[in-house]
């Protein structure tokens, strides 16, 4: 990057920047395309449209030009519209590097800054070189860690000396994730299940599966139905029980076997190579086959800690972890506050990954306390109900056999019990731990001093039992699925657990 | 634990009233549009909406009492704690030196009748940001006040 353009320490983008942003020519094309169908003359209206977005990509990339000072990242860009952004290094949180497939080819990375609860106040350098790339990480948040009075209290080992030493110098990898663990992932996740399901439906809609093919090689053609196998499969029950078996049984292994190849097949993609890597009071993951991603945390800024087990995956030991992380703008993606620590890992190997989180964590030390047992009851009346609705509506509507579903009951109670089993939380201060779920349980852990608010909520059910659950907030919760809560505990214990964090918390003063 | 400032039962039932009479509004538009563009007359017209007329009033002027009835809060030297709920309840509690910024902000009915609402800002995604409805706007003010000076003196 070493160019006539770099004149006081001003940089600007890869040369290849217009190349990859021309893909918005076929927007262009297309508008074009569109103002012709309108009426006018056609090639005229494409070549203006096209000339006007390919000036404008050329212009915006002379006009993109980008510094590092002592303090600051500066940023001046914008075609129409000038604009100069100045991000102090201070609010840099991290920088994270991305490149898709053709960005690989080319050398080339997105190079995003992170700032800290920025409202859109982020840098987003589109592209720059591999090394580019590497420089701004570096010189961007190894010099600003120092200045962080929380990453200090958290690294006794942080000693100004570490100023100096950039931070590729210092990181050493924790764990590498391997092709076969990568398989296992796959294999056990429950997207299997979901991607089975899908691969069912949209055959049945839109037929795109070889399943006629497969199906004519078991089953003598006079019985084959015209339509799509799934829907032939359901004529033939009419006519032929073996052959339906067959069909049922073929279509079921296919089925099977297709969605968890898939399964599979994205898992490996996804986190091919995923490496955890620790640098100061750094965390840095990078992973992907083609668009291969490379994120970095700092331990001072996790809001709390995700431990995923699948019912699969608890049979077999293993589990998959993540990590929340606040000081993303409130723009950003869900997905994209948490970050994967793992995509698999030995249960016997968590306490390892904790301990790289929260130094100090004792995962092996945590005594679990149970939910109310009343929460059982409450389990099983919230399947009961389900059972007896829809027995009563069978028997109403289809006759009184159906009240023989009522005795699905005893396996619901079963299932309530198990469940009990799964519910629970452990206030081992300095952390928070809560765990619920039965088919696929979540442990959250969450540092005292990230709790923001504690709630205590009871629906009408709840009430009459006299349990609630308690709601740990923290920053940067995404909306996909329920915080770190503790579900149905007794009324009284839970308003006494809500009152000794919220002095817990108080305890640990304010952090920011 | 304190309860609000009774006034904000009227703000409440007024707020409620309103609801209802553009809820009436829209639906006796859609009701008098389809009856007359497509000749559905399923019901007499003007019963959709003067269902929503009665629902609308009973439930604008009888909840208001309840919901003030079980709203409580309290800001005590380290914490604030809210209980409200009449079929749900909660029951928060923002430890106070995890308060980022203190608001209060007042619609012109709330003016009207002298009454604010205190935001508490902490830095949670969803939920954490609590809010007391019904103050008198010169508690209000005092309790915004006393807030962030505690936020001064812990830094």
């Amino acid at each position: 990057m070493s160019s006539p353009d770099e004149q006081g320490g001003w940089r600007r983008l890869h040369p290849v920047t217009p190349l990859l942003r021309s893909v918005q020519l076929l927007y262009a094309f297309l508008i074009g395309a569109v103002a012709a169908r309108l009426g006018g003359p056609t090639v005229l209206v494409l070549v203006v449209t096209i000339g006007a977005v390919a000036l404008w990509i050329t212009v915006g990339y002379l006009r993109y030009r980008y510094r590092v000072t002592e303090d600051s990242l500066i940023i001046h860009h914008g075609v129409l519209f000038r604009q100069r952004r100045v991000i102090p290094r201070s609010r840099i949180q991290n920088v994270d590097l991305r490149a898709g497939l053709l960005q690989q080819i080319l050398g080339v990375v997105t190079a995003r800054a992170e700032t800290a609860g920025g409202q859109g106040t982020e840098a987003l350098l589109h592209v720059v070189s591999r090394e580019e790339g590497e420089r701004l990480k570096e010189t961007l948040v190894a010099l600003r860690a120092p200045l962080d009075s929380t990453v200090q209290m958290e690294d006794v080992e942080a000693t100004p000396s570490m100023l100096v030493v950039p931070t590729a110098a210092r990181e050493t990898v924790l764990r590498r994730v391997s092709l076969g663990e990568l398989v296992i992932a796959g294999a056990t996740s429950n997207r299997a299940s979901l991607l089975v399901a899908a691969l069912l439906g949209g055959d049945y809609f839109l037929d795109f599966m070889p399943t006629d093919w497969l199906l004519s090689r078991f089953i003598p053609p006079e019985l084959m139905a015209p339509e799509t196998a799934v829907k032939g499969l359901v004529q033939m029950a009419q006519h032929n029980v073996q052959a339906f078996l067959i069909g049922l049984f073929v279509l079921t292994l296919f089925f099977g076997l297709a969605g968890w190849a898939i399964s599979i097949l994205t898992s490996v993609m996804r986190y091919f190579d995923f490496t955890i890597a620790q640098g100061g009071g750094e965390l840095r993951v990078s992973y992907g086959l083609l668009t291969r991603r490379e994120k970095g945390f700092r331990r001072s800024r996790v809001q709390n800690v995700q431990i995923e087990e699948s019912i699969l995956r608890r049979w077999l030991g293993l589990a998959s972890l993540r990590v929340q992380t606040a000081g993303y703008g409130p723009g950003v993606k869900a997905d994209e506050r948490v970050e994967t620590l793992t995509p698999i890992t030995r249960t016997g190997e968590i306490a390892n990954y904790l301990s790289a989180v929260f130094p100090g964590f004792d995962w092996e030390a945590v005594e679990w306390r149970p939910s109310h047992p009343r929460a059982r009851q409450r389990l099983f009346i919230r399947r009961a109900l389900v059972i007896v609705l829809v027995s009563v509506l069978l028997a109403t509507f289809q006759g009184p056999w159906g009240l023989l579903l009522l005795v699905a009951l005893a396996p619901a109670w079963f299932l309530a019990a198990a469940h009990y089993h799964h519910l629970g939380h452990a206030p081992s201060d300095p952390y928070v731990l809560t765990r619920e779920g039965l088919w696929t349980r979540r442990t959250h852990i969450v540092p005292t001093r990230k709790i923001q608010s504690l709630h205590l909520r009871q629906s009408p059910f709840q009430r009459r039992l006299g349990l609630g659950t308690l709601a740990i907030e923290t920053a940067g919760n995404p909306y996909e699925w329920h915080g770190p809560r503790s579900v149905d505990v007794g009324q009284a214990y839970g308003v006494d657990l809500q009152e000794t964090l919220a002095s817990d918390v108080t305890k640990t003063g304010p952090v920011f | 634990m304190n309860p609000l400032d009774p006034r904000v039962v009227a703000v409440w039932r007024l707020t409620g009233l309103l609801t209802a009479a553009i809820l009436t509004a829209a639906v006796g538009v859609f009701d008098y549009w389809v009856i007359a563009r497509f000749d559905l007359s399923l019901v007499a017209p003007g019963v959709a909406a003067g269902m929503v007329v009665i629902l609308g009033c009973a439930l604008s002027l009888l909840w208001p009492p309840l919901r003030y009835r079980f709203w409580h809060w309290d800001v005590r030297p380290d914490r604030v704690l809210i209980q409200k709920g009449v079929v749900w309840r909660s029951r928060s509690v923002i430890p106070r030196v995890r308060v980022q910024h203190v608001d209060t902000r007042s619609s012109p009915l709330q003016r009207w009748f002298g009454l604010s609402s205190l935001i508490i800002y902490t830095a949670g995604t969803r939920g954490a940001d609590a809010e007391i409805p019904g103050l008198a706007a010169e508690e209000a003010e005092a309790l915004r006040e006393q807030l962030a000076r505690v936020e001064e003196l812990d830094e």
